[in-house]
Protein backbone atom coordinates (compact mmCIF):
# COMPACT_ATOMS: atom_id res chain seq x y z
CA UNK A 1 0.00 0.00 0.00
CA UNK A 2 1.60 3.31 -0.77
CA UNK A 3 -0.14 6.99 -0.09
CA UNK A 4 1.58 8.74 -2.82
CA UNK A 5 2.38 11.64 -1.34
CA UNK A 6 5.71 13.35 -1.76
CA UNK A 7 8.06 13.27 0.90
CA UNK A 8 7.84 16.47 2.76
CA UNK A 9 11.34 18.73 1.39
CA UNK A 10 13.29 17.98 4.37
CA UNK A 11 12.84 14.23 3.32
CA UNK A 12 13.39 14.43 0.17
CA UNK A 13 16.70 12.73 -1.36
CA UNK A 14 17.96 16.48 -2.61
CA UNK A 15 17.63 17.33 1.36
CA UNK A 16 19.31 14.29 2.60
CA UNK A 17 22.19 14.65 0.46
CA UNK A 18 22.66 17.98 0.97
CA UNK A 19 22.94 17.61 4.71
CA UNK A 20 25.04 14.33 4.17
CA UNK A 21 27.68 16.71 2.47
CA UNK A 22 27.70 19.01 5.42
CA UNK A 23 28.18 16.05 8.05
CA UNK A 24 30.65 13.78 6.49
CA UNK A 25 34.37 14.40 5.41
CA UNK A 26 37.02 12.27 5.03
CA UNK A 27 37.43 9.92 7.75
CA UNK A 28 34.22 11.18 9.01
CA UNK A 29 31.84 8.87 7.72
CA UNK A 30 27.88 9.14 7.97
CA UNK A 31 25.23 6.41 7.86
CA UNK A 32 22.25 6.06 5.98
CA UNK A 33 19.22 4.16 5.71
CA UNK A 34 18.48 3.06 2.50
CA UNK A 35 14.36 2.28 1.57
CA UNK A 36 14.21 0.18 -1.70
CA UNK A 37 10.63 0.19 -3.64
CA UNK A 38 8.01 -2.01 -2.79
CA UNK A 39 8.90 -4.57 -5.89
CA UNK A 40 12.14 -5.58 -5.08
CA UNK A 41 11.67 -8.74 -3.83
CA UNK A 42 12.48 -9.55 -0.36
CA UNK A 43 14.64 -12.57 -0.68
CA UNK A 44 16.97 -11.00 -3.36
CA UNK A 45 17.56 -8.25 -0.60
CA UNK A 46 20.98 -9.00 0.89
CA UNK A 47 22.00 -9.49 -2.88
CA UNK A 48 19.94 -6.36 -4.07
CA UNK A 49 21.67 -4.36 -1.20
CA UNK A 50 25.42 -5.25 -2.47
CA UNK A 51 24.31 -4.44 -6.10
CA UNK A 52 23.62 -1.11 -5.46
CA UNK A 53 26.51 -0.47 -2.86
CA UNK A 54 29.26 -1.92 -5.56
CA UNK A 55 27.10 -0.04 -8.49
CA UNK A 56 28.34 2.99 -6.67
CA UNK A 57 31.65 2.56 -5.47
CA UNK A 58 32.43 1.37 -9.06
CA UNK A 59 30.79 4.87 -10.37
CA UNK A 60 32.90 6.40 -7.84
CA UNK A 61 35.91 4.66 -7.99
CA UNK A 62 35.85 4.15 -4.47
CA UNK A 63 37.52 1.14 -3.24
CA UNK A 64 35.81 -1.61 -1.02
CA UNK A 65 36.93 0.02 2.35
CA UNK A 66 35.34 3.09 2.12
CA UNK A 67 31.95 1.98 2.38
CA UNK A 68 30.62 -0.60 4.88
CA UNK A 69 27.36 -2.05 4.72
CA UNK A 70 25.13 -2.69 8.19
CA UNK A 71 22.11 -4.73 8.39
CA UNK A 72 19.95 -5.55 6.07
CA UNK A 73 16.03 -5.26 7.26
CA UNK A 74 13.92 -7.70 4.99
CA UNK A 75 10.49 -6.67 6.46
CA UNK A 76 11.15 -3.35 5.89
CA UNK A 77 13.01 -3.87 2.41
CA UNK A 78 15.68 -1.96 3.94
CA UNK A 79 20.22 -1.86 4.51
CA UNK A 80 22.17 0.99 6.28
CA UNK A 81 25.50 1.66 5.11
CA UNK A 82 27.84 3.99 6.02
CA UNK A 83 30.85 5.95 4.07
CA UNK A 84 32.50 9.16 4.31
CA UNK A 85 31.67 10.10 0.89
CA UNK A 86 28.46 12.14 -0.06
CA UNK A 87 28.61 11.65 -3.74
CA UNK A 88 27.86 7.57 -2.81
CA UNK A 89 24.89 8.58 -0.82
CA UNK A 90 23.92 10.55 -4.10
CA UNK A 91 24.61 7.98 -6.64
CA UNK A 92 21.94 5.37 -4.10
CA UNK A 93 19.76 7.97 -4.01
CA UNK A 94 19.42 8.72 -7.67
CA UNK A 95 18.62 4.90 -8.41
CA UNK A 96 15.14 4.08 -9.25
CA UNK A 97 14.68 0.83 -6.79
CA UNK A 98 15.93 3.09 -4.36
CA UNK A 99 12.17 5.03 -2.95
CA UNK A 100 14.19 7.45 -0.41
CA UNK A 101 17.23 7.76 1.98
CA UNK A 102 17.66 8.84 5.64
CA UNK A 103 20.43 9.19 7.94
CA UNK A 104 20.60 6.51 10.19
CA UNK A 105 20.69 9.01 13.18
CA UNK A 106 17.52 11.26 13.85
CA UNK A 107 18.00 13.11 16.80
CA UNK A 108 14.40 14.22 17.07
CA UNK A 109 12.44 10.79 16.40
CA UNK A 110 10.79 11.25 20.10
CA UNK A 111 8.06 13.60 20.16
CA UNK A 112 9.16 15.47 23.34
CA UNK A 113 6.33 15.32 26.24
CA UNK A 114 5.46 18.67 27.75
CA UNK A 115 4.62 20.03 30.97
CA UNK A 116 6.77 17.23 32.70
CA UNK A 117 6.08 17.29 36.39
CA UNK A 118 7.08 14.67 39.36
CA UNK A 119 4.19 13.14 41.36
CA UNK A 120 4.99 13.19 45.10
CA UNK B 1 -4.21 -42.00 29.29
CA UNK B 2 -5.19 -39.41 27.18
CA UNK B 3 -8.16 -37.86 26.66
CA UNK B 4 -9.68 -36.79 23.17
CA UNK B 5 -9.14 -33.14 24.16
CA UNK B 6 -5.24 -33.74 24.61
CA UNK B 7 -5.44 -35.27 21.72
CA UNK B 8 -7.36 -32.65 19.78
CA UNK B 9 -5.00 -30.16 21.23
CA UNK B 10 -1.99 -32.21 19.52
CA UNK B 11 -3.56 -32.75 16.27
CA UNK B 12 -3.98 -28.90 16.24
CA UNK B 13 -0.71 -27.05 17.74
CA UNK B 14 1.54 -30.15 17.91
CA UNK B 15 1.99 -29.92 21.98
CA UNK B 16 -0.35 -29.22 25.26
CA UNK B 17 0.28 -28.69 28.35
CA UNK B 18 -0.01 -32.17 30.74
CA UNK B 19 -0.63 -33.00 34.46
CA UNK B 20 1.00 -36.40 34.90
CA UNK B 21 0.07 -38.50 37.83
CA UNK B 22 2.91 -40.57 38.55
CA UNK B 23 2.93 -44.16 40.57
CA UNK B 24 2.99 -43.21 44.58
CA UNK B 25 5.93 -45.33 44.43
CA UNK B 26 7.60 -43.33 41.86
CA UNK B 27 6.72 -39.65 43.56
CA UNK B 28 7.99 -40.94 46.84
CA UNK B 29 10.98 -42.58 45.65
CA UNK B 30 12.88 -39.45 44.22
CA UNK B 31 14.65 -37.98 46.90
CA UNK B 32 14.18 -34.49 46.09
CA UNK B 33 11.73 -32.39 43.44
CA UNK B 34 14.63 -31.48 41.20
CA UNK B 35 15.20 -35.63 41.35
CA UNK B 36 11.92 -36.10 40.74
CA UNK B 37 11.34 -33.34 37.86
CA UNK B 38 15.31 -34.94 36.03
CA UNK B 39 13.85 -38.53 35.66
CA UNK B 40 11.00 -37.55 33.59
CA UNK B 41 12.17 -34.24 32.24
CA UNK B 42 13.16 -35.34 28.62
CA UNK B 43 9.55 -36.36 28.15
CA UNK B 44 8.46 -32.62 28.36
CA UNK B 45 9.44 -29.35 25.92
CA UNK B 46 9.40 -25.94 25.85
CA UNK B 47 7.04 -25.19 22.89
CA UNK B 48 8.37 -21.87 22.07
CA UNK B 49 10.90 -18.78 22.72
CA UNK B 50 8.24 -16.68 24.53
CA UNK B 51 7.14 -19.37 26.86
CA UNK B 52 11.15 -20.15 27.78
CA UNK B 53 11.59 -16.66 28.72
CA UNK B 54 8.34 -16.66 30.66
CA UNK B 55 9.39 -19.64 32.38
CA UNK B 56 12.90 -18.65 33.05
CA UNK B 57 11.30 -14.95 34.35
CA UNK B 58 9.14 -16.69 36.67
CA UNK B 59 11.56 -19.42 37.91
CA UNK B 60 13.83 -16.34 38.62
CA UNK B 61 11.27 -14.26 40.59
CA UNK B 62 10.63 -17.72 42.60
CA UNK B 63 14.24 -18.06 43.01
CA UNK B 64 14.81 -14.51 44.38
CA UNK B 65 12.04 -15.26 46.65
CA UNK B 66 12.15 -18.45 48.34
CA UNK B 67 14.41 -21.21 46.50
CA UNK B 68 17.74 -19.23 46.08
CA UNK B 69 18.72 -21.74 43.21
CA UNK B 70 21.79 -20.97 41.17
CA UNK B 71 21.28 -23.20 38.45
CA UNK B 72 19.92 -22.52 34.78
CA UNK B 73 16.15 -22.03 35.51
CA UNK B 74 15.50 -21.49 32.06
CA UNK B 75 15.77 -25.41 31.33
CA UNK B 76 13.30 -26.09 33.60
CA UNK B 77 11.05 -28.17 31.61
CA UNK B 78 8.87 -29.80 34.54
CA UNK B 79 7.58 -29.15 37.49
CA UNK B 80 6.61 -32.10 39.57
CA UNK B 81 4.47 -31.64 42.66
CA UNK B 82 5.54 -34.59 45.11
CA UNK B 83 3.00 -34.44 47.76
CA UNK B 84 0.46 -34.30 45.11
CA UNK B 85 2.01 -37.00 43.25
CA UNK B 86 1.78 -34.75 40.08
CA UNK B 87 3.85 -33.38 37.26
CA UNK B 88 2.85 -30.82 34.82
CA UNK B 89 4.43 -29.24 31.55
CA UNK B 90 4.41 -28.83 28.19
CA UNK B 91 4.93 -32.04 25.99
CA UNK B 92 4.56 -32.80 22.15
CA UNK B 93 3.51 -36.13 20.28
CA UNK B 94 6.82 -37.84 20.78
CA UNK B 95 6.57 -36.84 24.54
CA UNK B 96 3.37 -37.74 25.18
CA UNK B 97 4.14 -41.40 23.95
CA UNK B 98 7.16 -41.81 25.93
CA UNK B 99 5.56 -40.61 29.35
CA UNK B 100 2.45 -43.21 28.80
CA UNK B 101 4.92 -46.16 28.00
CA UNK B 102 6.73 -44.52 31.65
CA UNK B 103 6.72 -46.91 34.02
CA UNK B 104 6.87 -44.08 36.54
CA UNK B 105 3.83 -42.84 35.13
CA UNK B 106 0.07 -43.56 35.75
CA UNK B 107 -1.73 -41.41 33.10
CA UNK B 108 -1.55 -38.32 31.41
CA UNK B 109 -4.01 -35.96 31.32
CA UNK B 110 -4.85 -32.29 29.64
CA UNK B 111 -3.98 -29.61 31.77
CA UNK B 112 -7.51 -27.41 32.17
CA UNK B 113 -6.53 -24.23 30.37
CA UNK B 114 -7.64 -21.62 32.82
CA UNK B 115 -6.61 -18.92 30.58
CA UNK B 116 -9.38 -19.76 28.04
CA UNK B 117 -12.11 -19.48 30.41
CA UNK B 118 -14.28 -16.73 28.53
CA UNK B 119 -15.48 -14.49 31.72
CA UNK B 120 -19.20 -13.56 31.06
CA UNK B 121 -20.38 -11.47 34.34
CA UNK B 122 -19.26 -8.98 36.59
CA UNK B 123 -15.91 -9.77 38.11
CA UNK B 124 -14.77 -9.15 41.73
CA UNK B 125 -12.43 -6.29 42.05
CA UNK B 126 -10.30 -4.90 44.27
CA UNK B 127 -10.75 -0.90 44.83
CA UNK B 128 -7.64 1.24 43.58
CA UNK B 129 -6.81 4.56 45.08
CA UNK B 130 -8.26 6.36 42.49
CA UNK B 131 -8.18 5.25 38.44
CA UNK B 132 -7.04 8.28 35.55
CA UNK B 133 -9.01 10.49 33.89
CA UNK B 134 -7.53 8.83 30.57
CA UNK B 135 -8.95 5.50 31.83
CA UNK B 136 -12.38 6.98 32.70
CA UNK B 137 -12.73 9.31 29.52
CA UNK B 138 -12.02 5.66 27.33
CA UNK B 139 -14.96 4.09 29.25
CA UNK B 140 -12.44 1.28 30.07
CA UNK B 141 -13.90 -0.13 33.57
CA UNK B 142 -16.89 -1.60 32.10
CA UNK B 143 -14.62 -4.10 30.25
CA UNK B 144 -12.56 -4.55 33.24
CA UNK B 145 -15.35 -5.89 35.36
CA UNK B 146 -16.46 -8.01 32.81
CA UNK B 147 -12.68 -9.82 32.88
CA UNK B 148 -11.12 -7.89 30.49
CA UNK B 149 -8.01 -6.74 31.52
CA UNK B 150 -5.75 -7.50 28.88
CA UNK B 151 -4.53 -10.69 30.27
CA UNK B 152 -3.05 -12.94 27.94
CA UNK B 153 -2.59 -10.42 25.40
CA UNK B 154 1.21 -8.91 24.43
CA UNK B 155 0.99 -5.95 23.03
CA UNK B 156 4.86 -4.70 21.54
CA UNK B 157 6.40 -1.34 22.47
CA UNK B 158 9.02 0.18 20.84
CA UNK B 159 10.81 3.00 22.51
CA UNK B 160 13.46 4.66 25.03
CA UNK B 161 13.43 1.13 26.74
CA UNK B 162 11.50 0.30 30.02
CA UNK B 163 12.23 -0.04 33.81
CA UNK B 164 11.53 -3.53 34.42
CA UNK B 165 11.70 -2.74 38.52
CA UNK B 166 9.52 -0.41 38.83
CA UNK B 167 7.07 -1.80 41.23
CA UNK B 168 4.11 -0.40 38.29
CA UNK B 169 5.03 -2.67 35.78
CA UNK B 170 6.21 -6.29 37.91
CA UNK B 171 4.13 -9.01 36.09
CA UNK B 172 4.00 -6.38 33.34
CA UNK B 173 7.20 -6.87 30.82
CA UNK B 174 6.79 -10.18 28.82
CA UNK B 175 9.68 -9.56 26.90
CA UNK B 176 12.40 -7.13 26.45
CA UNK B 177 15.05 -6.55 23.73
CA UNK B 178 17.69 -3.96 23.58
CA UNK B 179 19.54 -3.58 20.00
CA UNK B 180 23.07 -2.71 19.65
CA UNK B 181 24.37 0.09 17.20
CA UNK B 182 24.13 -2.06 14.25
CA UNK B 183 20.64 -3.38 14.99
CA UNK B 184 21.34 -6.55 16.00
CA UNK B 185 19.76 -7.78 19.29
CA UNK B 186 22.00 -7.61 22.54
CA UNK B 187 22.05 -10.73 24.79
CA UNK B 188 20.62 -11.06 27.82
CA UNK B 189 19.65 -7.66 28.00
CA UNK B 190 17.61 -6.61 31.59
CA UNK B 191 14.57 -4.34 31.30
CA UNK B 192 15.68 -0.49 31.38
CA UNK B 193 14.96 2.56 30.41
CA UNK B 194 17.40 4.77 28.59
CA UNK B 195 15.50 7.89 29.55
CA UNK B 196 12.11 8.09 31.33
CA UNK B 197 9.41 8.64 28.16
CA UNK B 198 9.41 4.32 27.68
CA UNK B 199 8.71 3.55 31.09
CA UNK B 200 5.92 6.15 31.21
CA UNK B 201 4.20 5.04 27.51
CA UNK B 202 4.77 1.16 29.15
CA UNK B 203 2.75 2.24 32.39
CA UNK B 204 -0.14 3.82 30.70
CA UNK B 205 -0.25 0.52 28.11
CA UNK B 206 0.10 -1.97 31.30
CA UNK B 207 0.83 -0.49 34.42
CA UNK B 208 -0.31 -2.10 37.09
CA UNK B 209 -2.78 -0.57 40.11
CA UNK B 210 -0.92 0.59 43.32
CA UNK B 211 -0.54 3.62 45.34
CA UNK B 212 -0.76 6.08 42.38
CA UNK B 213 -4.21 4.39 41.51
CA UNK B 214 -4.83 2.69 38.54
CA UNK B 215 -3.42 4.24 35.10
CA UNK B 216 -2.49 1.09 33.32
CA UNK B 217 -5.31 0.76 30.78
CA UNK B 218 -4.72 -3.17 30.27
CA UNK B 219 -3.26 -4.02 33.53
CA UNK B 220 -2.56 -7.74 32.92
CA UNK B 221 -1.45 -7.33 29.54
CA UNK B 222 2.52 -8.18 28.91
CA UNK B 223 4.64 -5.82 27.03
CA UNK B 224 7.17 -7.37 24.39
CA UNK B 225 10.00 -4.25 24.85
CA UNK B 226 12.30 -2.80 22.67
CA UNK B 227 14.16 -0.09 23.46
CA UNK B 228 15.04 1.13 20.15
CA UNK B 229 15.79 4.97 21.07
CA UNK B 230 19.14 5.57 22.69
CA UNK B 231 20.90 7.69 20.02
CA UNK B 232 22.59 6.50 17.30
CA UNK B 233 21.74 4.38 14.34
CA UNK B 234 17.62 4.73 15.74
CA UNK B 235 16.39 4.26 12.56
CA UNK B 236 18.18 0.73 12.53
CA UNK B 237 16.79 -0.27 15.71
CA UNK B 238 13.28 0.76 15.05
CA UNK B 239 13.63 -1.64 12.05
CA UNK B 240 15.34 -4.75 13.89
CA UNK B 241 12.53 -3.61 16.65
CA UNK B 242 9.60 -3.92 14.48
CA UNK B 243 11.11 -7.38 13.29
CA UNK B 244 10.99 -8.51 16.77
CA UNK B 245 7.73 -7.91 18.35
CA UNK B 246 6.14 -9.48 15.38
CA UNK B 247 8.48 -12.92 16.48
CA UNK B 248 7.41 -12.10 19.77
CA UNK B 249 3.45 -12.66 18.97
CA UNK B 250 2.56 -9.05 19.80
CA UNK B 251 -0.93 -8.24 17.93
CA UNK B 252 -0.95 -4.24 18.56
CA UNK B 253 2.22 -2.34 18.06
CA UNK B 254 2.36 0.84 20.60
CA UNK B 255 5.24 3.25 19.76
CA UNK B 256 5.60 7.08 20.25
CA UNK B 257 7.99 8.31 18.26
CA UNK B 258 7.82 9.37 14.47
CA UNK B 259 10.16 11.65 11.95
CA UNK B 260 8.64 15.50 11.26
CA UNK B 261 6.91 15.43 8.27
CA UNK B 262 6.09 12.84 5.98
CA UNK B 263 8.31 10.14 4.49
CA UNK B 264 7.87 7.15 2.61
CA UNK B 265 10.57 5.44 4.01
CA UNK B 266 8.34 3.10 6.65
CA UNK B 267 5.43 2.38 4.08
CA UNK B 268 6.53 -1.00 3.51
CA UNK B 269 7.79 -2.17 6.99
CA UNK B 270 3.91 -0.71 8.12
CA UNK B 271 2.83 -2.96 5.23
CA UNK B 272 4.71 -5.93 6.20
CA UNK B 273 3.47 -5.04 10.15
CA UNK B 274 0.00 -4.97 8.85
CA UNK B 275 0.03 -8.32 7.03
CA UNK B 276 1.36 -10.07 9.99
CA UNK B 277 -1.85 -9.27 11.49
CA UNK B 278 -0.34 -6.87 13.82
CA UNK B 279 -2.42 -3.33 14.71
CA UNK B 280 0.35 -0.32 14.56
CA UNK B 281 -0.48 2.53 16.94
CA UNK B 282 1.57 5.63 16.18
CA UNK B 283 1.33 8.96 17.46
CA UNK B 284 0.77 11.91 15.42
CA UNK B 285 3.26 14.05 16.76
CA UNK B 286 3.44 17.41 18.88
CA UNK B 287 4.35 19.97 16.68
CA UNK B 288 0.37 21.39 16.40
CA UNK B 289 -2.10 21.79 13.94
CA UNK B 290 -0.75 21.22 10.36
CA UNK B 291 1.94 19.18 11.65
CA UNK B 292 2.55 15.16 11.86
CA UNK B 293 5.21 12.81 11.66
CA UNK B 294 5.93 9.78 9.99
CA UNK B 295 4.29 7.24 10.28
CA UNK B 296 2.19 8.26 12.77
CA UNK B 297 0.45 10.01 9.72
CA UNK B 298 -0.11 6.81 7.30
CA UNK B 299 -3.42 6.05 6.17
CA UNK B 300 -2.39 2.43 7.14
CA UNK B 301 -1.82 3.09 10.39
CA UNK B 302 -4.03 3.85 13.47
CA UNK B 303 -3.03 7.44 14.58
CA UNK B 304 -3.41 8.85 17.92
CA UNK B 305 -3.46 12.72 18.92
CA UNK B 306 -3.85 14.51 22.26
CA UNK B 307 -7.18 14.99 24.07
CA UNK B 308 -7.40 17.02 27.35
CA UNK B 309 -9.41 16.23 30.46
CA UNK B 310 -11.99 19.32 29.09
CA UNK B 311 -12.58 17.60 25.83
CA UNK B 312 -10.59 20.39 23.79
CA UNK B 313 -7.74 19.24 21.65
CA UNK B 314 -4.46 20.78 23.08
CA UNK B 315 -2.36 23.29 21.00
CA UNK B 316 0.51 20.89 21.01
CA UNK B 317 -1.73 17.61 19.33
CA UNK B 318 -0.64 17.02 15.17
CA UNK B 319 -3.38 17.14 12.43
CA UNK B 320 -2.49 17.37 8.77
CA UNK B 321 -5.02 16.58 5.94
CA UNK B 322 -3.09 14.75 3.22
CA UNK B 323 -4.21 14.69 -0.82
CA UNK B 324 -5.06 10.46 -0.75
CA UNK B 325 -8.00 8.72 -1.40
CA UNK B 326 -8.32 6.84 1.73
CA UNK B 327 -8.01 8.10 5.42
CA UNK B 328 -6.70 11.85 4.72
CA UNK B 329 -6.68 13.42 7.86
CA UNK B 330 -4.30 12.12 10.57
CA UNK B 331 -4.61 11.50 13.60
CA UNK B 332 -7.68 8.90 13.00
CA UNK B 333 -8.46 9.34 16.85
CA UNK B 334 -7.69 11.62 19.67
CA UNK B 335 -7.29 9.62 23.36
CA UNK B 336 -6.41 11.53 26.64
CA UNK B 337 -3.02 12.93 26.42
CA UNK B 338 -2.80 16.04 28.93
CA UNK B 339 -1.87 15.46 32.44
CA UNK B 340 -1.05 11.93 31.96
CA UNK B 341 0.31 10.16 34.92
CA UNK B 342 2.60 7.24 34.98
CA UNK B 343 5.29 5.44 36.14
CA UNK B 344 8.74 6.76 35.33
CA UNK B 345 12.52 5.07 36.27
CA UNK B 346 13.49 5.19 39.90
CA UNK B 347 10.37 4.01 41.07
CA UNK B 348 8.29 6.84 41.08
CA UNK B 349 5.58 8.85 38.84
CA UNK B 350 5.21 11.97 36.76
CA UNK B 351 2.39 13.58 34.42
CA UNK B 352 3.19 14.59 31.14
CA UNK B 353 1.57 16.25 28.34
CA UNK B 354 1.85 14.72 24.41
CA UNK B 355 0.54 12.23 22.03
CA UNK B 356 2.99 9.75 23.19
CA UNK B 357 1.10 9.48 26.13
CA UNK B 358 -2.31 9.49 24.62
CA UNK B 359 -1.10 6.60 22.29
CA UNK B 360 -0.77 4.12 24.38
CA UNK B 361 -4.07 4.29 25.98
CA UNK B 362 -5.50 3.58 22.58
CA UNK B 363 -2.86 0.50 21.91
CA UNK B 364 -3.90 -0.79 25.75
CA UNK B 365 -7.77 -0.57 24.65
CA UNK B 366 -6.87 -2.18 21.55
CA UNK B 367 -5.25 -4.96 24.33
CA UNK B 368 -8.90 -5.43 26.28
CA UNK B 369 -10.51 -5.96 22.98
CA UNK B 370 -8.38 -8.38 21.54
CA UNK B 371 -8.67 -10.50 24.59
CA UNK B 372 -12.23 -9.57 24.20
CA UNK B 373 -11.94 -11.41 20.55
CA UNK B 374 -9.16 -13.29 20.23
CA UNK B 375 -9.95 -14.43 16.70
CA UNK B 376 -9.96 -10.63 15.63
CA UNK B 377 -7.94 -9.25 12.71
CA UNK B 378 -5.77 -6.14 13.31
CA UNK B 379 -8.11 -4.21 11.19
CA UNK B 380 -11.18 -5.71 12.90
CA UNK B 381 -9.93 -4.28 15.60
CA UNK B 382 -8.88 -1.00 14.17
CA UNK B 383 -12.38 -0.38 12.57
CA UNK B 384 -14.15 -1.21 15.95
CA UNK B 385 -11.97 1.60 17.95
CA UNK B 386 -12.86 3.96 15.02
CA UNK B 387 -16.63 3.19 15.41
CA UNK B 388 -16.46 3.61 18.19
CA UNK B 389 -15.21 7.51 18.34
CA UNK B 390 -17.56 10.12 19.07
CA UNK B 391 -16.26 13.58 17.87
CA UNK B 392 -16.76 16.15 21.59
CA UNK B 393 -18.59 19.33 21.06
CA UNK B 394 -16.41 22.28 19.91
CA UNK B 395 -13.78 20.01 18.61
CA UNK B 396 -13.57 20.27 14.55
CA UNK B 397 -13.08 17.55 12.11
CA UNK B 398 -9.60 18.60 10.97
CA UNK B 399 -8.56 18.81 14.75
CA UNK B 400 -9.96 15.37 16.35
CA UNK B 401 -10.77 13.41 12.79
CA UNK B 402 -13.55 11.17 14.74
CA UNK B 403 -12.96 11.81 18.04
CA UNK B 404 -12.71 9.92 21.20
CA UNK B 405 -13.16 5.94 21.61
CA UNK B 406 -15.42 4.21 23.73
CA UNK B 407 -14.45 1.26 24.97
CA UNK B 408 -17.95 -0.17 25.81
CA UNK B 409 -18.88 0.86 22.09
CA UNK B 410 -15.99 -0.76 20.65
CA UNK B 411 -16.49 -3.89 22.45
CA UNK B 412 -19.98 -4.16 21.14
CA UNK B 413 -18.95 -3.31 17.47
CA UNK B 414 -16.25 -5.78 17.60
CA UNK B 415 -17.84 -8.73 19.61
CA UNK B 416 -21.42 -8.10 18.32
CA UNK B 417 -22.98 -8.91 22.08
CA UNK B 418 -23.36 -6.56 24.86
CA UNK B 419 -21.12 -5.99 27.94
CA UNK B 420 -22.98 -8.14 30.94
CA UNK B 421 -25.31 -5.75 32.37
CA UNK B 422 -23.75 -5.88 35.86
CA UNK B 423 -20.28 -4.74 34.25
CA UNK B 424 -21.81 -2.38 32.44
CA UNK B 425 -23.69 -0.81 34.69
CA UNK B 426 -20.52 -0.08 36.90
CA UNK B 427 -19.55 2.71 34.79
CA UNK B 428 -17.76 5.87 35.78
CA UNK B 429 -19.39 9.78 34.90
CA UNK B 430 -17.74 10.45 31.69
CA UNK B 431 -18.47 14.23 31.56
CA UNK B 432 -15.32 16.08 30.90
CA UNK B 433 -16.29 17.74 34.60
CA UNK B 434 -16.53 14.83 36.21
CA UNK B 435 -13.63 12.86 34.80
CA UNK B 436 -11.27 12.89 37.38
CA UNK B 437 -13.55 12.98 40.40
CA UNK B 438 -14.65 9.70 40.49
CA UNK B 439 -11.87 7.48 42.18
CA UNK B 440 -13.37 4.88 43.05
CA UNK B 441 -13.54 2.75 40.16
CA UNK B 442 -12.84 -0.91 40.46
CA UNK B 443 -10.00 -2.73 38.90
CA UNK B 444 -10.26 -6.98 38.71
CA UNK B 445 -7.85 -7.64 40.91
CA UNK B 446 -6.95 -11.25 41.98
CA UNK B 447 -6.80 -12.68 45.60
CA UNK B 448 -9.15 -9.92 46.77
CA UNK B 449 -11.51 -11.06 50.48
CA UNK B 450 -14.66 -13.04 49.26
CA UNK B 451 -16.25 -10.46 51.40
CA UNK B 452 -15.26 -7.56 49.54
CA UNK B 453 -15.98 -9.21 46.21
CA UNK B 454 -19.59 -10.28 47.44
CA UNK B 455 -20.55 -6.64 48.97
CA UNK B 456 -19.16 -4.83 45.33
CA UNK B 457 -21.04 -7.30 43.23
CA UNK B 458 -24.16 -6.60 45.49
CA UNK B 459 -23.43 -3.33 45.10
CA UNK B 460 -23.06 -3.69 41.08
CA UNK B 461 -26.50 -5.53 40.52
CA UNK B 462 -27.98 -2.73 43.04
CA UNK B 463 -26.70 -0.18 40.76
CA UNK B 464 -27.97 -1.77 37.78
CA UNK B 465 -31.52 -2.67 38.91
CA UNK B 466 -31.56 1.24 39.77
CA UNK B 467 -30.53 2.65 36.14
CA UNK B 468 -32.29 2.93 33.59
CA UNK B 469 -31.60 1.10 29.86
CA UNK B 470 -28.14 2.79 29.87
CA UNK B 471 -27.23 4.76 26.98
CA UNK B 472 -23.97 3.37 26.96
CA UNK B 473 -23.51 -0.11 25.16
CA UNK B 474 -26.77 0.30 24.02
CA UNK B 475 -26.31 0.78 20.27
CA UNK B 476 -26.28 -2.46 18.37
CA UNK B 477 -25.07 -1.25 15.53
CA UNK B 478 -22.43 -3.27 13.44
CA UNK B 479 -19.63 -1.31 11.66
CA UNK B 480 -19.41 -2.80 7.78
Amino acid sequence: MTDNIKASPEWQSEAVVKRLRKSTAPGQPASVQVFLNDDVSASDLPAKAQQIIDDASASLNLTPDAVKIGKVHRLAKSFSVSSDDADFFDAIAKRDDVKSILESTQPDILPKPLNVREEP
Amino acid sequence: MSTSSLEDTMAAIGYAKVIVALKPVAAAAAVTTRAAEGAIENHFIIPSDNLASSLAMSARASASRKFKRTESLASRRVRVYQNLGLAIGYTDVSGLAALEADPQVEKVIKAPELSLIRPVGAQDAKLAASTSWGIQRLNVEPLWNAGYTGKGIIVGHLDTGVDGTHPALQGAIGSFAEFDLAGDQVPNAKATDSGEHGTHTAGTIAGRAGSKGAFGVAPEAKLASAMVIEGGQVIDRILAGMDWIIGEGARIMSMSLGLRGYTPAFQTVIDALRAANVLPVIAVGNEGAMTSRSPGNYSNVLSVGALDANDTIPFFSGSQKFVRPNDPLAPDVVAPGVGILSCVPGGTYKTMDGTSMATPHVAGLAALLLQAKPTATATQLEQAILGSCTRPAGVSEDRGNRGVPDAVKAYTLLTGTMLPAAAAAAVAPRSPRAVGKSAREKMPVRGSANRTKKAAARKRVAASKGKASGKRGGSKKKKA
